[in-house]
């Protein structure tokens, strides 16, 4: 193709070859360096990453970084208030450590997970993970945490808060907060009074609803799993049983499921208090506004909606199920602290240091105080600065109805499984009796491919 | 002010231009240490002395499994024998030139590839996860994953073959939908129109603003309540509405034009999301042929207006055939991007309040991998899309090729 | 209609209208997202529908600068960015240069792998791309995101170099080789100055995708010191209480420079993807 270039080619070649002067007794010891000059390469190269290695591995390795310093990094995925509030107490910690050193990073959502197997499998995933108690199922699961016993003493938190972590009755992370429930808010300049019972909420729904100007009795996220499951378990259901050895059972083809899809297909179909569709900043939006009497939300909502309606805002238990004369039943989780199960054993010593000072009574009373959240450990609930502050106590109460969510990997195919099929019904798509059965299928199907 | 820090990153920058001529360097120094000495006695032995040595330092240094350092060990004096017996110096030239690429693409495209099928014929998922990482050592299952991937769905569950005809939908919506915008604008831009180049200029926006920031954007106008774009609807079906009586009767809303519920209704999302790729993708289509339209010569038309030859029959005998050769690899290009698009459907889908149904294969393959940790599974998936992709890519070119005009060969 | 003859009135009318409607539609999101960094920002969720809210105010634009690290992620970002292209032009340059002069074995197998690099769905990479760079020590650098990028879009660089080179007379090259020049020497004191505008379009390319990157970069980097600006905003965006204001405002500071870059380079971006570029 190019005869002229591969001509000249031909000849700088021949002429390099044929420049060297190369006597033959020259040659082996040019070799011969050249060969040395490679294993010295490849012993540099061994130097170079060896000394990598050490870097690289700082957060599962042995090392012990300059002056006996050990570094430990914790994962979240919290908004930036809470954050701001862990940094502080790490910031005590080591102050009062000055030889242990705690890195946090957030990663928002979904991330944290990922970000966690992925940088598992290279070894290189944080030593501790700060969030939900689901994440303890996938995680156990993939056998990428360890029990947190020999860590800390269980028996210290309240049974809930350890129960919602235990699998195969190890506990499998460190309880800081109590909660991640759901509670009803309502306007006081609209709702005088808490409904005690759902036949009260719907009728005081019903007054406060007009479709014409925009106003909503009730609003809640009313498509998503997590806001049907208290009235499952008034129904007397729950998405899993969980047997005396730990092993969990997707129990969705219930009768309590199918009262439960009825009755809030119902709200919006049959008593109208609710709107034809609302996700959760709907919800909140309309809320806030002033546009719906009451909704149901989360306790992390707490913060926000009292810095927005202030004295207007009221909080209450979920309200007690008429027909069954049982209250709804929120899941109820928290934040918890897992621990990596590759940890080196030079740092579990730190670990165990800093997951003591988080469970410390000043700090669980300061989850109260600043975080706004129940704290996880007896003593810390009892103290006097917990029982006597005000915005707190509305959620306990509102916990004391509710159930641990099961971290099981079972609860994330539930999840899964649900959602879609509770669009459909909620839409009218498909009826109950249908559904309940779809979702069983759904899940079970869906439990069996994380096994393929 | 929240500090910037400047010098650690520039420090690293500097190291890492000084590890990658390093690399370079090596890779080249390598072949040119073996295009220097091929001809000598003592090259095999030399070279057997780097393997040996080489993998008796992988195997008693590095603690490397055996038989991976005997193969890496051995990769000198392999390359020697090939030096020696096949390239025997030729081609000395466009292998240096070549060699620094190509190490890279190995290194992360070549090693990958064979990672995925070693994935795929094992069963790595998140039980077997752990001890993969802490033994190396995962079961052999054959063509299981394989016969998952192409498992047919269920009342609960997608089949493959449903992402697949919905991936074929998508890839073909936004294509025509790429190509006949693009070349609509591109025909009116074409023509002497006042502001021709501030249109342009306007028109390319969507290629110019990053993806996430405009896709993110978009995804928060398709909220029901809070975005634009469910308000415009509703606007609409106000201004084209009548009252006769108690009823009220809007035109549009026969036809489904109504408020969508945009995230959670699989069909109203799939149809947000092809919207979005649509609106992102005819810039660049636009850009592609208004310069083919303005190679043409100006001649062709002149000729065709003497012979009185309407638009159209100018737009089909003359345009047409002109911009094909530019076009046709472009939108070869463009299908294969729009089929691999996992950016804009993963945005667009993977969020809270994020629904099934909408997926195409590689978005549902990404979700497989890091969502459900299924990663034998994915690895399958992912070789069956790309021997979809390579063959729909080939009977394409050689479909297109046949049916170019002759004499350009 | 598709020459550059003189239209007619009501035809012109129609065409002006026409690119109108469509210069609305492109600006929609962009309008969109200008007014909700606009607004104040208790009232990010709100069903306001006018182009600049009544009590607009700058402070999502002075919270991102003042509490988000925000100016980091911008550096990151741009230090990335432009280190990728420049090493990413480098190889694709030297590679496209053997493809496109000379004959050797592999070439057109070469060629053809290069193709293929494109139909291999990024995600299956991820994975192992990760494992490599962590095996290496490259993990949560700087470095390991820079040589993930410049590798993954070498094939595509390399295929409009190439076809560009393609089109030079190679009788320049062969006269200068003759002259004495080595064969680096007529690569690089010939070729590549004659080759600007690809070149350019090849480092451009370059730019746009490591600037715009999201999942290789929150696969690889860990340090939230080293995080890029789609990592940032994403995270605002992400977040259960979106700070859309906040991302909004972060969104508007970034596209305005790249977007200005971006118009200012596309006449070389169009000259170049059709010259050659896209032929093969």
């Amino acid at each position: 193709m190019f005869p002229k270039i591969n001509a000249i080619l031909q000849n700088s070649n021949q002429n390099q070859s044929g420049q060297s002067p190369s006597p033959a007794n020259h040659k082996p010891k040019i070799i011969f360096a050249v060969a040395a000059l490679g294993i010295a390469g490849l012993i540099g190269l061994q130097l170079m990453t060896g000394q990598k290695k050490g870097a690289g591995t700082a957060t599962t390795g042995e090392t012990q970084t300059a002056g006996g310093t050990v570094e430990i990094s914790l994962w979240d995925q919290e908004e930036s208030e809470n954050t701001k509030v862990m940094d502080d107490w790490i910031t005590r910690f080591t102050t009062a450590n000055p030889n242990i050193r705690v890195v946090r990073q957030t990663y928002p959502n979904e991330d944290l997970r990922t970000k966690f197997t992925t940088a598992a499998t290279a070894g290189q995933a944080a030593e501790l993970v700060w969030g939900p108690n689901d994440i303890a199922g996938v995680f156990t699961t993939a056998k990428l945490i360890q029990s947190v016993e020999t860590f800390v003493d269980v028996s210290k938190f309240t049974p809930a808060a350890a129960e919602a972590v235990k699998l195969k009755g190890a506990v499998m992370g460190v309880p800081t907060t109590y909660g991640n429930h759901l509670l009803l808010f309502f306007n006081k300049n609209l709702v005088s009074q808490a409904p005690a019972t759902t036949a009260e909420m719907v009728e005081t729904a019903r007054k406060n609803t007009d479709a014409k100007t925009g106003k909503f009795g009730l609003v809640f996220f009313q498509n998503e799993p997590f806001w049907l499951v208290p009235f499952v378990g008034a129904f007397g259901g729950w998405p899993l049983s969980v047997d005396l050895e730990g092993n969990a059972r997707v129990e969705l083809n219930s009768e309590a499921m199918k009262n439960a899809l009825a009755y809030v297909y119902n709200l919006k179909s049959k008593e109208q208090v609710i709107p034809k569709e609302c996700d959760y900043d709907c919800a909140k939006g309309l809320f806030l506004e002033g546009k719906a009497a009451m909704t149901i939300n989360g306790d992390w909502s707490v913060k926000e909606f009292q810095a927005k309606l202030g004295d207007q805002l009221g909080m209450a238990p979920l309200p007690v199920l008429s027909e069954t004369n049982k209250p709804l039943t929120p899941m109820v989780s928290g934040r918890y602290v897992f621990i990596n199960a590759q940890i080196a054993d030079a740092k579990k010593e730190a670990v165990k240091k800093f997951v003591e000072f988080l469970t410390s009574r000043e700090i669980q009373i300061e989850v109260a105080e600043r975080l706004g959240r129940i704290p996880a450990t007896a003593e810390a609930l009892n103290d006097p600065r917990v029982t006597g502050l005000q915005s707190i106590q509305p959620l306990i109460a509102a916990a004391a109805n509710g159930r641990p969510m099961p971290a099981q990997t079972e609860m994330r195919a539930a999840w899964d499984a649900m959602r879609p099929v509770q669009q459909k019904i909620m839409s009218g798509d498909i009826t109950p009796e249908k559904g309940v059965e779809i979702m069983q299928q759904s899940a079970l199907e869906k439990l069996a491919s994380l096994k393929k | 002010m929240m500090s910037v820090s400047l010098l650690p990153a520039i420090l690293e920058i500097i190291r890492l231009l000084l590890l990658v001529a390093l690399a370079v360097s090596a890779v080249v120094g390598f072949l040119w240490v073996n295009y220097k000495y091929w001809r000598s006695d003592y090259y095999l032995p030399a070279a057997a002395l780097v393997s040996l040595v080489a993998g008796a330092e992988l195997v008693l240094v590095f603690e490397a499994a055996l038989v991976l350092s005997i193969v890496l060990g051995a990769l000198p004096f392999v390359a020697a024998l090939i030096f020696k017996y096949l390239i025997r110096g030729r081609w000395m030239v466009p292998f240096l030139f070549a060699a620094p690429a190509t190490a890279g693409v190995t290194l992360l495209f070549l090693y990958p590839l064979a990672f995925e099928v070693y994935l795929s014929f094992h069963r790595l998922n998140l039980e077997t996860l752990g001890d993969w990482i802490r033994t190396g050592s995962i079961q052999f299952v054959g063509f299981e994953n394989f016969l998952e991937v192409l498992k047919l769905g269920s009342e609960t569950k997608e089949s493959f073959w449903l992402v697949t005809a919905r991936t074929f939908a998508w890839t073909g919506i936004n294509l025509v939908f790429h190509v006949a915008f693009g070349l609509i604008l591109a025909l009116f831009l074409n023509q002497k129109i006042r502001g021709a180049g501030i249109y342009r200029t306007i028109l390319m926006l969507p290629w110019a603003i990053p993806q996430l920031i405009a896709v993110l954007a978009w995804r928060g106008e398709f909220h029901s309540a809070y975005g634009y774009v469910n308000h415009l609807i509703q606007l609409m079906n106000d201004v084209f509405s009548f009252s006769v009586g108690e009823t009220r009767i809007a035109p549009f809303e026969w036809v489904g034009f109504k408020p969508q519920e945009w995230w959670t209704d699989p069909h109203a999302l799939f149809a947000s999301i092809c919207i979005v790729n649509i609106w992102l993708g005819i810039p660049f289509m636009m850009v592609v042929s208004l310069s083919a339209l303005q190679s043409i010569s100006k001649s062709y038309y002149e000729a065709a207006s003497l012979d009185g030859a309407s638009a159209w029959q100018r737009f089909r005998n003359i345009t047409l055939p002109l911009i094909k050769p530019v076009m046709v690899p472009s939108m070869i290009l463009g299908m294969i991007w729009t089929f691999n698009n996992v950016n804009v459907v993963y945005l667009m889908t993977a969020q809270r309040g994020g629904s099934e149904g909408a997926d195409i294969l590689v978005s549902d393959l990404y979700k497989q991998a890091f969502v459900y940790n299924r990663y034998s599974f994915s690895a399958a998936y992912a070789i069956v899309i790309f021997l979809i992709l390579l063959v729909l890519t080939a009977v394409w070119m050689k479909s297109s090729k046949m049916t170019e005009d002759p004499n350009r060969r | 209609m598709s020459s550059l003859e003189k239209v007619s009135r009501p035809q012109s009318l129609l065409t002006h209208a026409f690119l109108w409607l469509a210069c609305i539609v492109a600006l929609f999101p962009v309008s969109r997202i200008v007014t909700i960094s606009l607004r104040p920002g208790n009232r990010l969720l709100s069903s306001d529908m006018s182009l600049i809210p009544d009590d607009a105010s700058l402070a999502s634009y002075v919270t991102i600068i003042t509490q988000k690290p925000f100016l980091q992620w911008l550096f990151n970002s741009l230090l990335i960015t432009v280190t990728t292209s420049l090493i990413g032009v480098c190889l694709a340059a030297t590679a496209a240069y053997a493809f496109a002069r000379y004959t050797f074995p592999g070439r057109k197998s070469g060629l053809l792998f290069l193709m293929t690099t494109q139909m291999i769905p990024g995600a299956m990479l991820l994975l192992p791309i990760y494992l490599v760079l962590t095996k290496i020590g490259l993990n949560n650098t700087y470095t390991g995101l820079v040589i993930a990028y410049s590798v993954t879009t070498l094939p595509f660089s390399i295929w409009i170099l190439k076809g560009y080179f393609d089109t030079v007379p190679k009788s320049l090259e062969e006269a200068a080789r003759i002259d004495g020049c080595t064969e680096f020497g007529a690569f690089y004191r010939i070729l590549l100055p004659l080759s600007k505008p690809s070149l350019a379009i090849v480092f451009l390319f370059n730019f746009t995708q490591a600037w715009n990157e999201y999942l290789v970069a929150s696969t690889l980097l860990q340090d939230s010191r080293l995080r890029t600006w789609p990592l940032g905003l994403y995270e605002l965006q992400g977040n259960f209480n979106s700070e859309w204001g906040l991302f909004a405002a972060g969104s508007v500071l970034i596209s305005v420079p790249v977007v200005m870059l971006f118009l200012y380079s596309s006449k070389y971006m169009i000259s170049g993807l059709t010259l050659g570029g896209v032929k093969g």
